[in-house]
């Protein structure tokens, strides 16, 4: 591994969802119709969308601060809904320093793009 | 209780929010630290749960302005952090005066055991801020008046409040003149000659 990338654990073998954590959400919702899991998924993808081109755009600037930051903040989100795959890959791109070169910016940022359409087509699966 | 919960994150605000309104709590949400506080300044809360990384005011510094608040009673706060989040970090948040943490993503169990916490730590502040503020106390028996305005011996409101057990004795003063006497007395009576 280059000396610039942050190391990056391999979770492709996770889930893209954990059903228990999926399953404590439908647990909290009182109305038993899923209205609580359908409104966090269309809250946190929203959101998300929205982050990941505030990550486009700190990449090709190469801010790293702004990058980490969305990164953490993309974290936080999916983490509740026991994203572990997506989640990991968020801390790696949160680790990004100043030695990380383009390419491997731009290396994570396709890696993430892809586990977010893997996530966002099971979180919209989740509701259909 | 009232709980304040500062958190960016749309996702795990409206979670925590519905985990404490499940626990019978009444919520007060802010987007980030600049408008918790305006919140808290407005109207402060007994809990507040903070995320810690918030783009203006972060949860440290949302901390740090709480406690410096003048004339505010005691407010418990809890710091949110991630599962991998640093442990120098935590020393740290604890020396600004974060009371306790719940990390992310959060388990019902773990909310409900942390505002309870929270809840008897509150409960206790109050009982010694009552003890510290000023005691209706008799002048002449030293009878203090209790919340239920009822005439109470000192040592059991002392007991009911803090759980304080005393072990009785006499001091030099009341020796003298208290128990001296009595012996001098009770030799008298003993010995009439």
């Amino acid at each position: 591994m280059p000396a610039g990338t942050p190391h990056h654990p391999d979770h492709s073998e996770a889930p893209i969802l954990d059903p228990d954590a999926i399953q404590q959400l439908r647990d909290l919702d009182e109305s038993g119709d899923n209205t609580l899991l359908k409104e966090l998924c269309d809250a946190f993808l929203t959101d998300a969308e929205e982050r990941m081109v505030l990550i486009r755009q700190a990449l090709a600037g190469m801010d790293m601060k702004v990058m980490s930051n969305t990164a953490h903040a993309l974290k936080g989100g999916a983490s509740n809904f026991g994203a572990k795959r997506f989640t990991t890959l968020c801390h790696t791109i949160q680790l990004v320093h100043a030695e990380t070169t383009p390419a491997q910016a731009a290396e994570l940022l396709a890696s993430l793009e892809k586990e977010f359409r893997l996530l966002k087509e099971a979180l919209q699966q989740l509701n259909s | 209780m009232k709980v304040l919960i500062a958190e960016d994150d749309v996702t795990s605000r409206r979670i925590l929010e519905t985990s404490l309104k499940k626990l019978g709590h009444e919520v007060v949400t802010a987007r980030d630290g600049e408008e918790a506080w305006s919140c808290f300044d407005r109207d402060p809360v007994r809990i507040i749960v903070s995320d810690w990384m918030m783009p203006g005011l972060d949860g440290l510094q949302l901390c740090r302005k709480v406690r410096a608040r003048p004339s505010t009673p005691y407010t418990y706060f809890i710091l949110l952090t991630a599962l991998d989040a640093n442990l120098e970090n935590f020393h740290h948040a604890m020396a600004e005066g974060v009371d306790d943490f719940l990390s992310k993503p959060f388990n019902q169990v773990f909310v409900g055991a942390r505002i309870k916490v929270a809840e008897r730590i509150l409960n206790f502040t109050t009982r010694v801020g009552q003890l510290e503020s000023i005691l209706p106390i008799c002048m002449y028996c030293k009878k203090i008046r209790n919340d239920q305005d009822y005439w109470q011996q000192i040592e059991a409101y002392i007991s009911e409040h803090t759980g304080t057990d005393f072990s009785h004795g006499i001091c030099p003063d009341c020796y003298e003149s208290v128990v001296v006497p009595q012996i001098r007395k009770m030799e008298q009576t003993q010995d009439p000659s």
